[in-house]
C-alpha cells in the first residue's frame, strides 16, 4: 500500500466513512508510518476543534434581540416600489427615467385623457382586502395611469399580472377603455379565476372590448 | 413573496441563521450583524422571488457565505473578538484555554481561505451536523461531490493549520 492511496483515503478514514477492510488496511499502515499518522492526527484535531465550535448553545435572548433589531430596521426603511422590484440602483435610475420621460411625453403630446375613476380603485382595494402596503399599490396605480396615458398596452398587460388585485382591476379597466384584442386571453383567464360574489370586473372588461371590436367591424 | 411569508421565514429561520453565523464568526455581535444582513437582503429582494424557493437551502447558503465574508473582513481589520474563544474554552485550565482559543481562531481563519464549496460543505457537515444528502441539496451538487468537497476541505484545513496543530495535541 503506497502513500498516495493512504493520502487519498485518509480523510474518509478519519471521518469514519471507510468500511472494515479498507479501514483496517489504513490502520495497519498508520501503525508503521509516522508521517501518515501525524497527518491523521492533524485531521482529527481539526474535527475536535470543529466540535468545540458546534457545542456552544444559542441563547434565546439573542434570537429575540435579532428579531427586534430586524423589525426596527424594517420600520425605518423607506418603502419604495422601484427598490422592491429593482434591487440594482442603475435599474432603478433607468426605470425612473423611463417613467418620467413617458409621463412628460404623454402630457405634451397626447393631452389630457379620461382616466379610470381613482375612487373606484380605492373602493376595490378595500373590497378585495389586499394586504399589501398602500404605498406600493398606489405606485402601481400611478404606473397604470401613466401607461393608460401612453396607450401602452404592453405595460398594462404586465400590470394585469400584478400580484395586487387593485392593480389588476385598474389595468383591466384601462384596457377595456382602450379596447385591444391582444389582452382578451389574459382577461378571460382572470375572469375564470374570479371567485367573489357580484359582478365579474374582468369578464365585464373583456365583454366591453369584444363589443367595441364588433362595433368597429360593423 | 409577500410580507406575511417574509415574517414567517424570519420567525422560522432566525435561530438557525444566528447559530451558524456565531459558530463561523465566533461572536454574538457578528451573528446579529449577519442575521440582519441576511434578512434585509431577503426583504429587499422579496418581490423577485416569484417561483417556489427552497428557503432552507437559500438561507443556509446565504448565511454561510456572509459569515465567511464577515470573518475575512474582520481578519483584515484585525478586530475579531478573542474573548469569545476564551469563553468557549472556559471549562479547561488557562493554558488549555489559550491553546483552544488559538485553534478556534485559526480554524475560522482557515475556513475562509478554502474554496467556497469546500468551506460550505465543511461547515454544514461538521458545525451543523448534516449528512451528505442534506448538504448536496443545500449546496446544489451531487452527494459524491459533497463527499469530495469535505475530504478536500479537511486535508486543506490540516495543511493550513499545520503549524499550530504540530505544537501540541488538543
Amino acid at each position: 500500500m503506497n502513500h498516495k492511496y493512504i493520502q487519498d483515503n485518509l480523510a474518509a478514514y478519519v471521518l469514519g466513512e471507510l468500511d472494515g477492510a479498507a479501514a483496517e488496511q489504513i490502520r495497519t499502515h498508520l501503525s508503521d508510518c509516522a508521517d501518515c499518522r501525524r497527518a491523521a492526527e492533524e485531521m482529527q484535531n481539526i474535527l475536535r476543534t470543529a466540535e468545540r465550535m458546534k457545542d456552544e448553545p444559542l441563547d434565546a435572548s439573542l434570537v429575540a434581540l435579532a428579531r427586534r433589531r430586524l423589525d426596527e430596521t424594517l420600520l425605518r426603511l423607506p418603502s419604495s416600489f422601484l427598490s422592491d422590484r429593482l434591487p440594482h440602483p442603475l435599474l432603478r435610475y433607468a426605470a425612473a427615467a423611463v417613467i418620467l420621460a413617458g409621463a412628460l411625453l404623454a402630457l405634451h403630446i397626447l393631452g389630457p385623457q379620461t382616466l379610470p375613476d381613482r375612487r373606484t380603485m380605492t373602493v376595490d382595494a378595500q373590497r378585495t382586502g389586499a394586504e399589501e402596503s398602500a404605498d406600493v399599490f398606489q405606485k402601481e396605480l400611478e404606473q397604470t395611469a401613466q401607461a393608460f396615458q401612453k396607450r401602452d398596452i404592453r405595460t398594462l398587460a404586465r400590470l394585469l399580472q400584478s400580484e395586487h388585485e387593485p392593480t389588476r382591476l385598474a389595468a383591466a379597466d384601462c384596457l377595456a377603455q382602450i379596447g385591444d384584442a391582444s389582452v382578451l386571453p389574459a382577461l378571460d383567464t382572470l375572469a375564470r379565476q374570479w371567485t367573489q360574489v357580484g359582478e365579474n370586473p374582468y369578464a365585464k372588461a373583456a365583454q366591453t372590448i369584444r363589443r367595441r371590436l364588433a362595433e368597429q367591424a360593423d | 413573496m409577500g410580507d406575511e411569508q417574509f415574517q414567517q421565514l424570519a420567525a422560522e429561520y432566525s435561530s438557525r441563521v444566528l447559530a451558524i453565523a456565531r459558530r463561523v464568526c465566533g461572536s454574538d455581535d457578528a451573528a446579529l450583524d449577519i442575521h440582519q444582513e441576511v434578512f434585509l437582503t431577503l426583504w429587499k429582494r422579496r418581490r423577485c422571488f416569484t417561483a417556489p424557493v427552497n428557503w432552507n437551502a437559500y438561507l443556509y447558503r446565504t448565511t454561510v457565505r456572509k459569515a465567511l465574508e464577515y470573518v475575512q473582513k474582520q481578519r483584515k481589520e484585525k478586530i475579531l473578538d478573542p474573548e469569545y474563544e476564551k469563553i468557549l474554552s472556559a471549562d479547561n485550565n488557562p493554558d488549555d484555554n489559550a491553546q483552544v482559543a488559538e485553534l478556534l481562531g485559526r480554524l475560522r481563519e482557515a475556513l475562509r481561505k478554502l474554496p467556497r464549496h469546500q468551506a460550505q460543505v465543511f461547515i454544514l457537515a461538521r458545525l451543523e451536523g448534516m449528512d451528505y444528502p442534506q448538504i448536496a441539496k443545500i449546496v446544489g451538487c451531487s452527494e459524491p461531490t459533497a463527499r469530495v468537497h469535505l475530504h478536500r476541505a479537511l486535508r486543506r484545513l490540516a495543511h493550513l493549520m499545520r503549524d499550530v496543530l504540530e505544537r501540541e495535541p488538543v
